[in-house]
């Protein structure tokens, strides 16, 4: 068949097993998707047919290793590789990012950096100048322990038409999910205990999202 | 929001579903992948609709950089239809919105408005006709502006017929001659010049709270072009056309011409329009919704935009609502949503009477309503006047508050008093300087050439006509208008004292009746002469209202002099309509030689004093303009009513006769003067 020989085809050049859960997709019915990173470290960089190496793999005239995002407790730091800049400033070594810091790479692309809400260090990374992994993404976030999800302006992803928020955290390699709406998973009320990490569906009244682990935005 | 197909299904072969986008009016969006990895959007079709396929057919192989391209079209094992598209990743035009409540920058406005012409203009030179553009139909993806949906608008009316489940959005832009069936590029022309007015302005120019209500307002309203700079009135005046043969013909002199006008107005480009025309501090404070009932326009969603933008949490709202819902979510003050209620039941009230109740029903219920009123003695019982009287009272306070408002939000250039002539109250009251056609607006640089009309565009005429707007009558106009509406008075003034005659028991005998018919045309021939002879001319209130008193005076004396010639005062056996039993406030001043009633009956004085003050009190002259809202408004007919007795009671006068006259007068004061419809005033070259 030959769907199924371009599906393994794609398989073998472009999909990176996920090793752990610190890497996967958030996908939101009417919303958007987001790359969730969970790592302390991050390199992004341009995207590569083989052998990709960055965690964000951008479609875009960087070097495969241009930059690294560092947390350290609760803050953010960018560790330039190559040229990069912040806040319109050139950047030589490793710089504190604040939230609203327009970060520069190369001559070309542009992103914007965030924290979104007070209660988290978790970080996003917008694209402002167009430049976008593979497949079209929303954002970039970088987790930090949790990653609120809701009706509010500055909850990590704002879904302004979903009733109530939705809270996942990470603890000890393993992602949880938490809530006040009834939420389902497969047709079976979640438990707070189950762990989501091998990827996972979620249902609720007027919502359902998805959990995708995987490093490359994959297809299949 | 639910979603037939969830995460990793695959519906068609080759694809596989990754996410819902979104649920439009006839079907459902999902992002998918194909088995190679290309991202492409797949618009689910139900069958059930009996869709028509053909719209889509013929745009299939249509390759131009500003439309959404259409794959292909597959059948799914359920013999659903799915359209396969190019996924376009970017914000859509009603996100764009949604972040600029007060008006885009003119250099976005500008960006959507290229990508949008270059698409729609490449359709209409291949003889389609988009239909249904609106702000979530187009899209800018890594600056590019992509229109959607093309070839998808039979689909959307099918549907539209069979489930009634679209949403108002699209309502907003849809041509008025979309309602006669007819679709010639110039719908697609007119969705635009909508869509130009909302980037500029935050607001949609005709809102309402029900599908029926807009459609009603894109047939009938004129759009209020004065949120927008001067240079800019007449091009979207032009697009926004009624008539789809005198509208702008196609998007690319549309855009020619809007861009003409922008350079026209020197206003930087990186800065909302409206911004100058409406300095944020000028603008009203937030009102809660009852604050207008009418006020919906303008005042409300102006104020509910600087709500927005006040406020996180109504910022948090605006994502998700368009200005007409935001008016209601918007959080008023504690305790304000009881009122709130009130208010928008009592508007929901008035709305209904204004626009679902043929005209003809109106005025005949009204007709009727005011004859049992006055049959059963409740309206001029006195408990009835004390009510009127208070009312009278608050709906002073009120119009003048009302009018103070309309000032500050109007930043009306004048304390003379010009634009205070309002007749509806919430109506925008064009200022003087705006009609005469001058680029006003004392922020704003006066722009090289400024007051001479635009080559290639028609002068810049008012389009929100009030009694206010100023016009230029020729002597002859206005004897022919005053003749014509006081030939009209004497069949409406007989017409009136036969139902007064003969549906009350206020009028007794014949010569009554011939005297209050008498009294009533005399008056009305008056208020007539004197308003045709004010019309669309400029003058104080108060000097008005001294005339009016003297001519008062004048119909007076003659009336009091008729009820003596007909014997009904001063005679042997007077009329008991003209007896009262009331002192007044005023009273006999026997020492000034003051006799206003004589053993109970009016003296010429008397009559003189409360036609006198009867004219003073109202603003006549507004009952009979032919830019007043409507050609008959109850309300008003019944305020004259109250202003009857309340007259009657200072002057004092007999009560029945008193209110019952001031009413029949204003009715045929207002039924008689010519009127001009409001969607024919801007025809008019009077201005």
């Amino acid at each position: 068949m030959p769907g199924q020989s371009l599906r393994s085809f794609r398989r073998e050049i472009m999909t990176v097993p996920a090793a752990s859960s610190d890497s996967f997709f958030l996908w939101i019915d009417a919303i958007g998707v987001w790359q969730v990173l969970c790592q302390n470290e991050l390199l992004i960089g341009a995207a590569a047919a083989v052998d990709e190496v960055a965690d964000i793999a951008l479609l875009a005239p960087l070097s495969r290793r241009h930059a690294r995002f560092i947390r350290e407790e609760d803050a953010w730091f960018l560790l330039p590789l190559q040229a990069c800049s912040v806040g319109g400033r050139l950047v030589t070594g490793k710089t504190l990012l604040r939230n609203g810091s327009e970060l520069q790479l190369g001559d070309r692309v542009r992103l914007r950096f965030r924290i979104p809400s007070v209660l988290s260090a978790t970080a996003l990374l917008e694209f402002v100048s167009g430049h976008q992994p593979r497949l079209s993404l929303s954002g970039v976030l970088l987790m930090a322990d949790t990653l609120l999800l809701g009706p509010r302006q500055d909850y990590h992803v704002c879904c302004p038409t979903w009733p109530d928020s939705v809270v996942l955290f990470r603890r000890q390699q393993q992602l949880f999910c938490r809530s006040k709406m009834s939420l389902t998973l497969s047709d079976s009320p979640l438990s707070e205990q189950q762990d989501l990490s091998a990827g996972a569906i979620l249902c609720g009244p007027e919502l359902r999202f998805r959990l995708e682990p995987g490093r490359t935005n994959s297809a299949v | 929001m639910k979603f037939t197909f969830g995460p990793e299904t695959r519906p068609l072969d080759g694809f596989t579903i990754k996410r819902a986008i979104h649920r439009g009016g006839f079907g459902e969006v999902y992002y998918a992948v194909t088995d190679a990895g290309k991202e492409v959007a797949l618009k689910l079709l139900h069958n059930n609709l009996e869709v028509e396929l053909r719209g889509v057919s013929q745009c299939l192989n249509l390759k131009h950089p500003n439309l959404v391209t259409i794959f292909d079209i597959r059948q799914d094992s359920e013999r659903d239809h799915w359209i396969v598209m190019e996924y376009v990743g970017g914000q859509s035009l009603h996100d764009a919105l949604q972040q600029h409540p007060q008006g885009m920058p003119l250099q976005q406005v500008l960006n959507w408005l290229t990508g949008m012409t270059s698409g729609l203009s490449f359709l209409h030179d291949r003889g389609l006709v988009h239909r249904d553009l609106k702000p979530a139909n187009i899209f800018s993806d890594g600056g590019v502006v992509k229109v959607g949906d093309v070839g998808l608008s039979k689909f959307i009316s099918e549907s539209r017929r069979s489930a009634q489940t679209q949403s108002v959005g699209t309502v907003y832009y849809m041509a008025p001659e979309v309602a006669r069936g007819r679709y010639g590029r110039e719908v697609d022309v007119y969705s635009l010049g909508i869509m130009l007015y909302e980037m500029m302005t935050g607001r949609v120019p005709f809102e309402g709270e029900s599908a029926g209500e807009i459609l009603m307002k894109h047939l009938t309203a004129e759009p209020d072009l004065q949120l927008l700079p001067t240079e800019l009135r007449a091009v979207i005046a032009a697009a926004l056309e009624k008539d789809p043969d005198r509208r702008i013909h196609d998007v690319e002199t549309l855009q020619q011409r809007f861009r003409e006008a922008i350079a026209a107005t020197s206003l930087p480009l990186q800065q909302p329009a409206v911004f100058h025309s409406l300095q944020p501090a000028e603008l009203p404070s937030p009102l809660p919704p009852a604050a207008g009932n009418k006020a919906r326009g303008p005042a409300a969603a102006l104020a509910v935009g600087t709500a927005a933008a006040g406020t996180a949490a109504a910022a948090a709202v605006s994502q998700s609502a368009r200005p007409a819902e935001l008016a209601e979510e918007v959080p008023g003050p504690a305790g304000d949503s009881l009122a709130a209620e009130s208010g928008r039941v009592f508007g929901a009230l008035i709305s209904f009477w204004n626009h679902d109740v043929p005209t003809p029903m109106r005025w005949m219920l009204t007709g009727a309503m005011l004859l049992v009123g006055l049959r059963s003695g409740l309206l001029t019982s006195p408990v009835a006047q004390g009510l009127g009287i208070g009312w009278l009272a608050w709906w002073m306070f009120g119009s003048e508050r009302r009018r103070e408002k309309s000032q500050e939000q109007r930043k009306s250039p004048s304390t003379t008093g010009q634009t205070g002539r309002d007749f509806e109250e919430t109506l925008i009251v064009p200022s003087q300087q705006e009609s005469v056609a001058g680029p006003a607006g004392p922020t704003r640089p006066q722009p090289v050439g400024a007051g001479k009309p635009q080559t290639g565009s028609p002068a810049w005429r008012p389009t929100v006509c009030t009694p206010a707007t100023l016009r230029n009558f020729t002597f002859t106009e206005r004897l022919q208008n005053a003749t014509t509406s006081m030939a009209l008075a004497m069949l409406t003034a007989l017409v009136v004292t036969a139902a007064v005659f003969f549906g009350t028991n206020i009028l007794r005998t014949p010569v009554e009746a011939v005297y209050f018919i008498t009294a009533t045309l005399l008056s009305s021939w008056v208020l007539i002469l004197m308003a045709k002879f004010w019309e669309g001319r400029r003058g104080e209130t108060l000097f008005r209202r001294f005339w009016l008193g003297l001519c008062g005076l004048g119909v007076g004396t003659v009336c009091g002099l008729m009820a003596e010639f007909l014997l009904l005062v001063n005679s042997p056996s007077p009329s008991a309509l003209f007896f009262t039993d009331n002192s007044g406030l005023l009273g006999n001043r026997e020492a000034a030689g003051l006799r206003i009633l004589d053993s109970g009956y009016p003296t010429v004085i008397g009559f003189a004093l409360f036609f006198s003050l009867l004219f003073m009190l109202r603003r006549w002259w507004l009952q009979s303009d032919n830019f007043r809202s409507a050609r008959f408004r109850i309300s008003t007919s019944i305020v004259a009513l109250i202003a009857g007795g309340l007259v009657a009671f200072l002057v004092p006068f007999p009560a029945s006769l008193g209110s019952t006259l001031a009413l029949a007068v204003s009715v045929v004061v207002q039924v008689s003067s010519v009127w001009t419809p409001p969607e024919q005033r801007l025809s008019r070259d009077q201005f």
